[in-house]
Protein backbone atom coordinates (compact mmCIF):
# COMPACT_ATOMS: atom_id res chain seq x y z
CA UNK A 1 0.00 0.00 0.00
CA UNK A 2 1.20 3.35 -1.00
CA UNK A 3 2.24 6.33 1.20
CA UNK A 4 -1.11 8.21 -0.07
CA UNK A 5 -3.24 4.97 0.26
CA UNK A 6 -2.23 4.46 3.74
CA UNK A 7 -3.16 8.71 4.34
CA UNK A 8 -6.67 8.33 2.52
CA UNK A 9 -7.49 4.80 4.94
CA UNK A 10 -6.18 6.84 7.78
CA UNK A 11 -9.12 9.76 6.55
CA UNK A 12 -11.55 7.01 5.94
CA UNK A 13 -11.18 5.42 9.53
CA UNK A 14 -11.04 9.04 10.90
CA UNK A 15 -14.65 9.79 9.74
CA UNK A 16 -15.98 6.20 10.61
CA UNK A 17 -14.61 7.07 14.43
CA UNK A 18 -16.02 10.28 14.31
CA UNK A 19 -19.60 8.63 13.19
CA UNK A 20 -18.86 6.33 16.01
CA UNK A 21 -18.57 8.35 18.45
CA UNK A 22 -21.56 8.90 20.81
CA UNK A 23 -21.23 12.36 20.64
CA UNK A 24 -21.35 12.67 17.00
CA UNK A 25 -24.64 14.23 15.24
CA UNK A 26 -26.06 12.58 12.77
CA UNK A 27 -27.54 14.84 9.59
CA UNK A 28 -31.37 15.63 10.28
CA UNK A 29 -33.59 12.54 9.77
CA UNK A 30 -35.86 11.91 7.31
CA UNK A 31 -39.46 11.54 9.75
CA UNK A 32 -42.24 9.53 9.79
CA UNK A 33 -44.26 12.56 8.24
CA UNK A 34 -41.79 12.40 5.94
CA UNK A 35 -42.29 9.27 4.46
CA UNK A 36 -46.19 9.98 4.75
CA UNK A 37 -46.00 12.92 2.61
CA UNK A 38 -43.95 10.70 -0.30
CA UNK A 39 -46.34 7.78 -0.07
CA UNK A 40 -48.97 10.27 -0.70
CA UNK A 41 -47.38 11.98 -3.46
CA UNK A 42 -46.40 8.57 -4.87
CA UNK A 43 -49.94 7.27 -4.48
CA UNK A 44 -51.04 10.26 -6.33
CA UNK A 45 -48.67 9.62 -9.19
CA UNK A 46 -49.71 6.00 -9.57
CA UNK A 47 -53.70 6.96 -9.53
CA UNK A 48 -52.84 9.48 -11.94
CA UNK A 49 -50.92 7.42 -14.17
CA UNK A 50 -53.99 4.50 -13.55
CA UNK A 51 -56.37 7.35 -14.41
CA UNK A 52 -54.59 8.80 -17.35
CA UNK A 53 -55.00 5.81 -19.32
CA UNK A 54 -58.67 5.95 -19.75
CA UNK A 55 -58.48 9.90 -20.54
CA UNK A 56 -59.31 10.76 -24.30
CA UNK B 1 4.66 24.50 -2.58
CA UNK B 2 6.45 22.00 -1.18
CA UNK B 3 6.78 18.34 -1.97
CA UNK B 4 4.35 17.59 1.52
CA UNK B 5 2.01 19.99 0.98
CA UNK B 6 1.17 19.02 -2.63
CA UNK B 7 1.21 15.62 -1.40
CA UNK B 8 -1.42 16.82 1.33
CA UNK B 9 -3.44 18.39 -0.95
CA UNK B 10 -3.69 15.67 -3.25
CA UNK B 11 -5.18 13.57 -0.74
CA UNK B 12 -7.29 16.55 0.45
CA UNK B 13 -8.51 16.61 -3.32
CA UNK B 14 -8.92 12.57 -3.18
CA UNK B 15 -11.14 12.85 -0.18
CA UNK B 16 -13.20 15.66 -1.49
CA UNK B 17 -13.89 13.16 -4.39
CA UNK B 18 -15.36 10.41 -2.86
CA UNK B 19 -13.85 8.33 -0.97
CA UNK B 20 -13.61 9.27 1.98
CA UNK B 21 -17.20 9.78 4.08
CA UNK B 22 -18.70 13.20 4.30
CA UNK B 23 -19.29 14.08 8.33
CA UNK B 24 -21.83 16.19 9.21
CA UNK B 25 -19.49 19.34 9.59
CA UNK B 26 -17.89 19.08 6.05
CA UNK B 27 -21.24 19.03 4.46
CA UNK B 28 -22.03 22.31 2.75
CA UNK B 29 -25.45 22.23 0.28
CA UNK B 30 -28.42 23.30 1.46
CA UNK B 31 -31.70 22.11 -0.48
CA UNK B 32 -31.76 25.12 -2.78
CA UNK B 33 -28.24 23.97 -3.49
CA UNK B 34 -28.88 20.36 -4.60
CA UNK B 35 -31.86 21.79 -5.96
CA UNK B 36 -30.24 23.65 -8.60
CA UNK B 37 -27.24 21.17 -9.31
CA UNK B 38 -30.00 18.47 -9.73
CA UNK B 39 -31.61 20.30 -11.82
CA UNK B 40 -28.60 21.77 -13.76
CA UNK B 41 -28.24 18.38 -14.69
CA UNK B 42 -31.45 17.64 -15.56
CA UNK B 43 -31.77 20.37 -18.29
CA UNK B 44 -30.23 19.58 -21.05
CA UNK B 45 -31.19 19.16 -25.34
CA UNK B 46 -31.97 15.70 -24.46
CA UNK B 47 -34.90 16.29 -22.44
CA UNK B 48 -36.44 17.79 -26.04
CA UNK B 49 -35.53 14.45 -27.85
CA UNK B 50 -37.40 12.92 -24.64
CA UNK B 51 -40.61 15.27 -24.98
CA UNK B 52 -41.08 14.65 -29.07
CA UNK B 53 -40.46 11.01 -28.55
CA UNK B 54 -43.31 10.93 -26.26
CA UNK B 55 -45.41 13.42 -28.05
CA UNK B 56 -44.92 10.29 -30.86
CA UNK B 57 -47.02 8.16 -28.83
CA UNK B 58 -49.83 9.78 -26.98
CA UNK B 59 -51.71 12.80 -27.37
CA UNK B 60 -50.83 16.10 -25.08
CA UNK B 61 -52.99 15.31 -22.06
CA UNK B 62 -51.75 11.95 -21.97
CA UNK B 63 -47.98 13.34 -22.51
CA UNK B 64 -48.40 15.66 -19.73
CA UNK B 65 -49.54 12.78 -17.65
CA UNK B 66 -46.97 10.10 -18.44
CA UNK B 67 -44.09 12.69 -18.19
CA UNK B 68 -44.75 14.17 -15.13
CA UNK B 69 -46.45 11.70 -13.33
CA UNK B 70 -44.36 8.86 -14.56
CA UNK B 71 -41.22 10.38 -14.00
CA UNK B 72 -42.71 11.54 -10.37
CA UNK B 73 -43.95 8.09 -9.31
CA UNK B 74 -40.41 6.40 -10.32
CA UNK B 75 -38.10 8.81 -8.67
CA UNK B 76 -40.24 9.24 -5.47
CA UNK B 77 -39.47 5.50 -4.58
CA UNK B 78 -35.80 4.65 -6.43
CA UNK B 79 -34.85 8.03 -4.73
CA UNK B 80 -35.85 6.84 -1.08
CA UNK B 81 -32.63 5.48 -0.12
CA UNK B 82 -30.72 8.22 -0.99
CA UNK B 83 -30.89 9.65 2.85
CA UNK B 84 -28.61 6.70 3.33
CA UNK B 85 -26.05 9.07 1.09
CA UNK B 86 -26.78 11.83 3.78
CA UNK B 87 -26.80 10.12 6.66
CA UNK B 88 -23.62 8.47 6.26
CA UNK B 89 -22.06 10.81 3.99
CA UNK B 90 -21.15 8.25 1.07
CA UNK B 91 -22.02 7.49 -2.51
CA UNK B 92 -24.99 4.08 -2.79
CA UNK B 93 -22.11 2.15 -4.70
CA UNK B 94 -20.39 2.00 -1.29
CA UNK B 95 -23.75 0.80 -0.02
CA UNK B 96 -24.29 -1.68 -2.99
CA UNK B 97 -20.60 -3.30 -1.64
CA UNK B 98 -22.25 -5.47 1.10
CA UNK B 99 -25.37 -6.10 -2.00
CA UNK B 100 -23.28 -7.09 -4.72
CA UNK B 101 -19.69 -7.66 -3.07
CA UNK B 102 -16.79 -5.60 -4.22
CA UNK B 103 -16.04 -7.30 -7.53
CA UNK B 104 -19.79 -6.88 -8.19
CA UNK B 105 -19.85 -3.29 -7.71
CA UNK B 106 -16.87 -2.64 -9.98
CA UNK B 107 -18.76 -4.84 -13.09
CA UNK B 108 -22.07 -2.61 -11.98
CA UNK B 109 -20.36 0.42 -12.18
CA UNK B 110 -18.37 -0.21 -15.72
CA UNK B 111 -21.59 -1.60 -17.19
CA UNK B 112 -23.80 1.74 -16.19
CA UNK B 113 -21.34 3.99 -17.53
CA UNK B 114 -20.67 1.76 -20.90
CA UNK B 115 -24.90 2.27 -21.02
CA UNK B 116 -25.92 5.18 -19.64
CA UNK B 117 -23.13 7.90 -19.76
CA UNK B 118 -23.82 7.49 -23.90
CA UNK B 119 -26.96 9.82 -22.96
CA UNK B 120 -23.76 12.50 -22.35
CA UNK B 121 -22.97 11.50 -26.42
CA UNK B 122 -26.50 12.34 -27.50
CA UNK B 123 -25.89 15.42 -25.43
CA UNK B 124 -22.74 16.29 -27.36
CA UNK B 125 -24.37 15.61 -30.66
CA UNK B 126 -27.05 17.69 -30.13
CA UNK B 127 -25.13 20.73 -28.95
CA UNK B 128 -23.18 20.24 -32.01
CA UNK B 129 -26.16 19.49 -34.14
CA UNK B 130 -27.88 22.83 -33.03
CA UNK B 131 -24.72 25.28 -32.99
CA UNK B 132 -24.35 24.21 -36.58
CA UNK B 133 -28.13 25.43 -37.51
CA UNK B 134 -27.43 28.91 -35.54
CA UNK B 135 -24.35 29.35 -37.44
CA UNK B 136 -26.37 28.54 -40.54
CA UNK B 137 -29.35 30.76 -39.27
CA UNK B 138 -26.23 33.39 -39.84
CA UNK B 139 -25.58 32.45 -43.41
CA UNK B 140 -22.16 30.56 -42.33
CA UNK B 141 -21.85 27.12 -43.68
CA UNK B 142 -19.24 24.98 -41.33
CA UNK B 143 -17.99 22.24 -42.63
CA UNK B 144 -19.20 18.56 -41.88
CA UNK B 145 -15.69 17.94 -39.78
CA UNK B 146 -16.60 21.37 -37.41
CA UNK B 147 -19.73 18.92 -36.01
CA UNK B 148 -17.00 16.68 -34.45
CA UNK B 149 -14.94 19.55 -33.23
CA UNK B 150 -18.65 21.37 -31.36
CA UNK B 151 -19.06 17.89 -29.97
CA UNK B 152 -15.60 17.67 -28.96
CA UNK B 153 -15.79 21.69 -27.47
CA UNK B 154 -18.96 20.09 -25.55
CA UNK B 155 -17.25 17.78 -23.58
CA UNK B 156 -14.28 18.71 -22.55
CA UNK B 157 -15.62 22.00 -21.60
CA UNK B 158 -18.04 20.03 -19.12
CA UNK B 159 -15.08 17.67 -18.63
CA UNK B 160 -13.05 20.94 -17.57
CA UNK B 161 -15.54 22.26 -15.21
CA UNK B 162 -15.81 18.84 -13.13
CA UNK B 163 -12.40 19.03 -13.04
CA UNK B 164 -12.59 22.13 -10.96
CA UNK B 165 -14.39 20.00 -8.72
CA UNK B 166 -17.86 21.09 -6.29
CA UNK B 167 -16.88 24.70 -6.17
CA UNK B 168 -16.34 25.28 -9.62
CA UNK B 169 -19.68 23.32 -10.38
CA UNK B 170 -21.99 25.34 -7.43
CA UNK B 171 -20.64 28.70 -9.13
CA UNK B 172 -21.49 27.32 -12.72
CA UNK B 173 -25.31 25.55 -11.03
CA UNK B 174 -26.07 28.68 -9.35
CA UNK B 175 -25.22 31.35 -12.41
CA UNK B 176 -26.48 28.73 -15.09
CA UNK B 177 -30.19 26.91 -13.60
CA UNK B 178 -32.21 30.19 -12.64
CA UNK B 179 -31.05 31.63 -16.28
CA UNK B 180 -32.13 27.98 -17.89
CA UNK B 181 -35.75 28.06 -15.80
CA UNK B 182 -36.16 31.75 -16.84
CA UNK B 183 -35.45 30.87 -20.76
CA UNK B 184 -37.27 27.41 -20.50
CA UNK B 185 -40.82 29.88 -19.70
CA UNK B 186 -40.08 32.26 -22.30
CA UNK B 187 -40.18 29.37 -24.62
CA UNK B 188 -42.70 28.09 -23.65
CA UNK B 189 -44.68 30.70 -24.25
CA UNK B 190 -43.60 31.01 -28.06
CA UNK B 191 -44.75 27.42 -28.81
CA UNK B 192 -48.17 28.21 -26.66
CA UNK B 193 -48.58 31.58 -28.74
CA UNK B 194 -47.40 30.04 -32.01
CA UNK B 195 -50.42 27.34 -32.10
CA UNK B 196 -53.79 27.82 -31.02
CA UNK B 197 -54.41 26.44 -27.65
CA UNK B 198 -57.29 23.75 -28.54
CA UNK B 199 -54.75 22.66 -31.72
CA UNK B 200 -52.32 21.45 -28.89
CA UNK B 201 -54.31 20.62 -25.93
CA UNK B 202 -56.29 17.84 -28.43
CA UNK B 203 -52.68 16.89 -30.15
CA UNK B 204 -53.04 13.47 -31.10
CA UNK B 205 -50.01 11.64 -33.09
CA UNK B 206 -50.81 10.49 -36.71
CA UNK B 207 -51.53 6.66 -36.82
CA UNK B 208 -52.90 6.54 -33.53
CA UNK B 209 -56.58 6.58 -32.86
CA UNK B 210 -58.12 7.27 -29.35
CA UNK B 211 -59.48 4.45 -27.43
CA UNK B 212 -57.94 1.27 -29.78
CA UNK B 213 -55.13 -1.06 -28.71
CA UNK B 214 -52.61 1.20 -30.76
CA UNK B 215 -53.58 3.90 -28.35
CA UNK B 216 -53.52 1.70 -25.47
CA UNK B 217 -49.64 0.69 -25.97
CA UNK B 218 -48.56 4.29 -27.13
CA UNK B 219 -49.78 4.56 -23.66
CA UNK B 220 -48.12 2.06 -21.82
CA UNK B 221 -44.92 2.83 -24.04
CA UNK B 222 -44.89 6.39 -22.93
CA UNK B 223 -44.96 5.78 -19.32
CA UNK B 224 -42.31 3.07 -19.79
CA UNK B 225 -40.52 5.45 -21.66
CA UNK B 226 -40.99 8.22 -18.32
CA UNK B 227 -39.94 5.32 -16.07
CA UNK B 228 -37.07 4.40 -17.65
CA UNK B 229 -35.72 8.52 -18.19
CA UNK B 230 -36.46 8.45 -13.99
CA UNK B 231 -34.54 5.41 -14.01
CA UNK B 232 -31.83 6.90 -16.03
CA UNK B 233 -30.71 9.30 -13.11
CA UNK B 234 -30.13 6.55 -10.78
CA UNK B 235 -25.98 5.80 -11.40
CA UNK B 236 -25.58 9.19 -10.15
CA UNK B 237 -28.51 10.11 -7.76
CA UNK B 238 -26.40 10.12 -4.32
CA UNK B 239 -23.70 12.24 -5.50
CA UNK B 240 -25.11 15.85 -4.50
CA UNK B 241 -27.56 14.30 -1.19
CA UNK B 242 -23.90 12.98 0.54
CA UNK B 243 -23.22 16.59 0.78
CA UNK B 244 -26.97 17.78 2.12
CA UNK B 245 -27.09 18.89 5.70
CA UNK B 246 -30.44 16.64 6.36
CA UNK B 247 -31.74 14.07 4.96
CA UNK B 248 -35.04 15.79 3.32
CA UNK B 249 -32.87 18.37 1.37
CA UNK B 250 -31.05 15.17 0.44
CA UNK B 251 -33.95 13.42 -0.69
CA UNK B 252 -36.21 16.55 -2.30
CA UNK B 253 -33.52 17.52 -4.32
CA UNK B 254 -33.69 14.32 -6.83
CA UNK B 255 -37.46 14.22 -7.35
CA UNK B 256 -37.55 18.32 -7.64
CA UNK B 257 -34.76 19.25 -9.48
CA UNK B 258 -34.64 16.02 -11.87
CA UNK B 259 -38.43 15.34 -11.69
CA UNK B 260 -40.29 18.97 -11.74
CA UNK B 261 -37.82 20.90 -13.69
CA UNK B 262 -36.66 17.81 -16.10
CA UNK B 263 -39.88 16.89 -16.98
CA UNK B 264 -40.84 20.99 -17.66
CA UNK B 265 -38.02 20.84 -20.64
CA UNK B 266 -39.32 17.85 -21.49
CA UNK B 267 -42.80 19.33 -21.93
CA UNK B 268 -41.25 22.08 -23.16
CA UNK B 269 -39.97 19.72 -26.15
CA UNK B 270 -43.30 18.55 -26.86
CA UNK B 271 -45.07 21.72 -26.55
CA UNK B 272 -42.38 23.04 -29.21
CA UNK B 273 -42.69 19.99 -31.41
CA UNK B 274 -46.32 19.85 -31.42
CA UNK B 275 -46.31 23.13 -32.19
CA UNK B 276 -43.78 23.65 -34.65
CA UNK B 277 -45.98 20.43 -36.89
CA UNK B 278 -48.85 22.95 -36.75
CA UNK B 279 -46.57 25.70 -38.47
CA UNK B 280 -44.44 23.61 -40.84
CA UNK B 281 -45.73 20.17 -41.17
CA UNK B 282 -42.75 18.74 -39.80
CA UNK B 283 -41.76 18.22 -36.25
CA UNK B 284 -38.35 19.51 -35.14
CA UNK B 285 -37.27 18.73 -31.90
CA UNK B 286 -33.86 21.31 -32.12
CA UNK B 287 -34.72 24.24 -29.97
CA UNK B 288 -32.56 26.59 -32.27
CA UNK B 289 -34.71 26.07 -35.51
CA UNK B 290 -37.92 25.77 -32.97
CA UNK B 291 -37.21 29.22 -31.82
CA UNK B 292 -35.92 30.82 -35.24
CA UNK B 293 -39.49 29.49 -36.61
CA UNK B 294 -41.43 30.02 -33.83
CA UNK B 295 -40.39 34.04 -33.09
CA UNK B 296 -38.30 35.97 -34.98
CA UNK B 297 -34.69 34.86 -35.90
CA UNK B 298 -33.10 36.57 -32.99
CA UNK B 299 -34.75 34.68 -30.89
CA UNK B 300 -32.60 31.93 -31.17
CA UNK B 301 -29.48 33.10 -29.83
CA UNK B 302 -32.11 32.20 -26.59
CA UNK B 303 -31.25 28.65 -27.35
CA UNK B 304 -27.49 29.53 -26.97
CA UNK B 305 -28.21 29.28 -23.36
CA UNK B 306 -30.22 26.48 -23.62
CA UNK B 307 -28.19 24.19 -26.35
CA UNK B 308 -24.43 25.80 -25.29
CA UNK B 309 -24.68 26.53 -21.60
CA UNK B 310 -27.00 24.03 -20.83
CA UNK B 311 -25.39 20.81 -22.47
CA UNK B 312 -21.87 21.97 -21.13
CA UNK B 313 -23.52 22.26 -17.51
CA UNK B 314 -24.67 18.89 -18.13
CA UNK B 315 -21.60 17.48 -19.33
CA UNK B 316 -20.31 18.71 -16.20
CA UNK B 317 -22.30 18.12 -13.36
CA UNK B 318 -22.73 14.64 -15.33
CA UNK B 319 -18.99 13.94 -15.28
CA UNK B 320 -19.03 14.74 -11.99
CA UNK B 321 -21.48 12.11 -10.82
CA UNK B 322 -20.67 9.64 -12.79
CA UNK B 323 -16.46 9.54 -12.02
CA UNK B 324 -17.61 10.06 -7.81
CA UNK B 325 -19.61 6.91 -8.82
CA UNK B 326 -16.01 5.10 -10.41
CA UNK B 327 -14.64 6.08 -7.85
CA UNK B 328 -16.46 5.01 -5.22
CA UNK B 329 -15.67 0.91 -6.85
CA UNK B 330 -12.15 1.89 -7.91
CA UNK B 331 -11.01 3.99 -4.80
CA UNK B 332 -7.13 3.81 -6.08
CA UNK B 333 -8.20 5.63 -9.28
CA UNK B 334 -7.64 9.21 -9.49
CA UNK B 335 -10.44 11.58 -9.86
CA UNK B 336 -8.84 13.39 -12.94
CA UNK B 337 -7.71 10.05 -14.66
CA UNK B 338 -11.74 9.50 -14.04
CA UNK B 339 -12.83 12.41 -15.87
CA UNK B 340 -10.50 11.96 -18.61
CA UNK B 341 -11.59 8.48 -19.26
CA UNK B 342 -15.33 9.65 -19.18
CA UNK B 343 -14.86 12.60 -21.78
CA UNK B 344 -12.96 10.21 -24.03
CA UNK B 345 -15.22 7.37 -23.97
CA UNK B 346 -18.08 10.24 -24.79
CA UNK B 347 -15.45 11.36 -27.24
CA UNK B 348 -15.31 8.27 -29.23
CA UNK B 349 -18.76 7.91 -29.28
CA UNK B 350 -19.00 11.80 -30.94
CA UNK B 351 -16.31 11.09 -33.28
CA UNK B 352 -18.35 7.58 -34.72
CA UNK B 353 -20.83 10.22 -34.84
CA UNK B 354 -24.30 7.38 -34.91
CA UNK B 355 -25.01 7.42 -31.13
CA UNK B 356 -28.28 9.00 -32.12
CA UNK B 357 -29.44 5.88 -33.85
CA UNK B 358 -28.70 3.45 -31.63
CA UNK B 359 -29.70 5.82 -28.06
CA UNK B 360 -33.31 4.40 -28.21
CA UNK B 361 -31.55 0.62 -27.81
CA UNK B 362 -29.15 1.33 -25.49
CA UNK B 363 -31.55 2.99 -23.19
CA UNK B 364 -34.01 0.30 -23.41
CA UNK B 365 -31.06 -1.92 -21.99
CA UNK B 366 -29.86 0.27 -19.57
CA UNK B 367 -33.21 0.03 -18.23
CA UNK B 368 -33.07 -3.50 -18.24
CA UNK B 369 -30.20 -2.91 -15.46
CA UNK B 370 -31.35 -0.19 -13.78
CA UNK B 371 -34.79 -0.88 -12.89
CA UNK B 372 -33.73 -4.10 -11.06
CA UNK B 373 -30.31 -2.31 -8.85
CA UNK B 374 -33.03 0.30 -8.20
CA UNK B 375 -35.28 -2.08 -6.39
CA UNK B 376 -32.01 -4.31 -4.80
CA UNK B 377 -30.99 -0.80 -2.71
CA UNK B 378 -34.72 0.02 -1.98
CA UNK B 379 -35.42 -3.59 -0.58
CA UNK B 380 -31.85 -3.84 1.23
CA UNK B 381 -31.94 -0.49 2.52
CA UNK B 382 -35.40 -0.84 4.12
CA UNK B 383 -36.30 -4.35 4.36
CA UNK B 384 -33.30 -6.40 4.59
CA UNK B 385 -29.93 -4.77 6.05
CA UNK B 386 -32.90 -2.19 7.49
CA UNK B 387 -30.74 1.31 7.22
CA UNK B 388 -27.28 -0.18 8.61
CA UNK B 389 -23.98 -1.88 7.13
CA UNK B 390 -20.62 -2.24 8.02
CA UNK B 391 -18.68 1.26 7.06
CA UNK B 392 -15.56 -0.52 7.61
CA UNK B 393 -16.26 -3.76 5.27
CA UNK B 394 -17.48 -1.72 3.17
CA UNK B 395 -13.81 0.51 2.56
CA UNK B 396 -12.20 -2.93 3.55
CA UNK B 397 -10.86 -0.82 6.42
CA UNK B 398 -7.45 -3.18 7.65
CA UNK B 399 -8.25 -5.98 4.56
CA UNK B 400 -11.48 -6.58 5.96
CA UNK B 401 -13.33 -8.98 3.51
CA UNK B 402 -16.61 -9.30 5.01
CA UNK B 403 -18.15 -7.86 1.46
CA UNK B 404 -15.81 -10.18 -0.32
CA UNK B 405 -18.24 -12.80 -0.20
CA UNK B 406 -17.89 -15.49 -3.17
CA UNK B 407 -14.59 -14.43 -5.04
CA UNK B 408 -16.03 -10.46 -5.04
CA UNK B 409 -19.49 -11.32 -5.99
CA UNK B 410 -22.07 -11.86 -3.34
CA UNK B 411 -24.33 -14.47 -5.43
CA UNK B 412 -28.01 -13.21 -3.59
CA UNK B 413 -27.61 -10.07 -5.15
CA UNK B 414 -26.79 -11.02 -8.37
CA UNK B 415 -29.05 -13.74 -8.63
CA UNK B 416 -31.73 -10.99 -7.73
CA UNK B 417 -30.35 -8.96 -10.22
CA UNK B 418 -30.50 -11.75 -12.78
CA UNK B 419 -33.91 -12.18 -12.27
CA UNK B 420 -35.28 -9.27 -12.59
CA UNK B 421 -32.92 -8.94 -15.95
CA UNK B 422 -34.64 -11.93 -17.16
CA UNK B 423 -38.57 -10.74 -16.08
CA UNK B 424 -37.68 -7.39 -18.14
CA UNK B 425 -36.83 -9.71 -21.36
CA UNK B 426 -39.44 -12.03 -20.50
CA UNK B 427 -42.10 -9.13 -20.77
CA UNK B 428 -40.58 -7.43 -23.50
CA UNK B 429 -37.91 -7.50 -25.84
CA UNK B 430 -36.45 -3.69 -25.06
CA UNK B 431 -34.60 -3.89 -28.41
CA UNK B 432 -37.32 -4.31 -30.76
CA UNK B 433 -40.37 -3.47 -28.29
CA UNK B 434 -42.17 -6.68 -28.80
CA UNK B 435 -44.84 -7.29 -26.57
CA UNK B 436 -43.99 -11.35 -25.10
CA UNK B 437 -46.29 -11.26 -21.92
CA UNK B 438 -49.76 -8.28 -22.75
CA UNK B 439 -50.98 -8.93 -19.07
CA UNK B 440 -47.68 -7.87 -17.42
CA UNK B 441 -46.79 -5.34 -20.05
CA UNK B 442 -49.99 -3.56 -19.19
CA UNK B 443 -47.75 -2.44 -15.49
CA UNK B 444 -44.34 -1.50 -17.65
CA UNK B 445 -41.42 -3.87 -17.92
CA UNK B 446 -39.37 -1.54 -15.65
CA UNK B 447 -42.74 -1.87 -12.70
CA UNK B 448 -42.13 -5.74 -13.73
CA UNK B 449 -38.34 -5.94 -13.41
CA UNK B 450 -38.24 -4.10 -10.24
CA UNK B 451 -41.35 -5.86 -8.32
CA UNK B 452 -39.49 -9.37 -9.33
CA UNK B 453 -36.07 -8.48 -8.15
CA UNK B 454 -37.62 -7.35 -5.00
CA UNK B 455 -39.99 -10.57 -4.76
CA UNK B 456 -36.77 -12.92 -5.17
CA UNK B 457 -34.63 -10.68 -3.06
CA UNK B 458 -36.91 -10.72 -0.04
CA UNK B 459 -37.52 -14.63 -0.42
CA UNK B 460 -34.14 -15.06 -0.58
CA UNK B 461 -33.38 -13.71 2.26
CA UNK B 462 -36.66 -15.68 3.91
CA UNK B 463 -34.13 -18.64 4.11
CA UNK B 464 -32.27 -19.06 7.34
CA UNK B 465 -29.04 -20.01 5.63
CA UNK B 466 -28.60 -17.76 2.68
CA UNK B 467 -30.39 -14.84 4.89
CA UNK B 468 -26.67 -15.66 7.54
CA UNK B 469 -24.71 -15.08 4.29
CA UNK B 470 -26.36 -12.16 2.68
CA UNK B 471 -26.41 -10.42 6.67
CA UNK B 472 -22.84 -11.57 7.82
CA UNK B 473 -21.93 -8.01 8.18
CA UNK B 474 -24.49 -7.53 11.51
CA UNK B 475 -21.68 -8.09 14.52
CA UNK B 476 -19.47 -5.67 12.29
CA UNK B 477 -22.18 -3.18 12.45
CA UNK B 478 -21.20 0.53 14.31
CA UNK B 479 -22.76 3.30 12.81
Amino acid sequence: MSEQEKSLEEKVMDAINEMESPDYVFPKRFTRTDYIIVAVCAAISAAALIAGAYIA
Amino acid sequence: MSKDSAKERAIDQEAEFGVVPVTTKAKQYRFSDAFLFMSSYAIATWNYSQGAYISGLVGFKQMLITTFFGTMLALLIIELPVILATRYGIDIWIWFKSILGHTGVKIATIAIVILNFTWHGVVAELFASSFENLFGLANIHLPPFCHTILALVCIFGGGFIALKGITALNITTKVLTPLLILVGCVVIYVGLSSAPIDVIWNYVPEGVKEGDASSAIGYILASDAMIAYSLAWFGGMAGVPRLTYTERSGFWCGPVGSGIVGTFFVIIGAVMAIAMQYVTGEMITDPTIMMATLSVPPMALCSLLLVGFANIGTQATGSYLYALMLKASFKKAKFPVLVLALCLYVAVLAIWGQILDYIGAILSLAACMFAPLAALLFTDFFFVRKQKISLRAAFEINGNKTYRYFHGFNPVGIGSLAVGFVTLLLVMDPVTQEVHIPFLFQFTPCVCSFVATMAAYLLLNCIPAVRRYNLRDRKEVTV
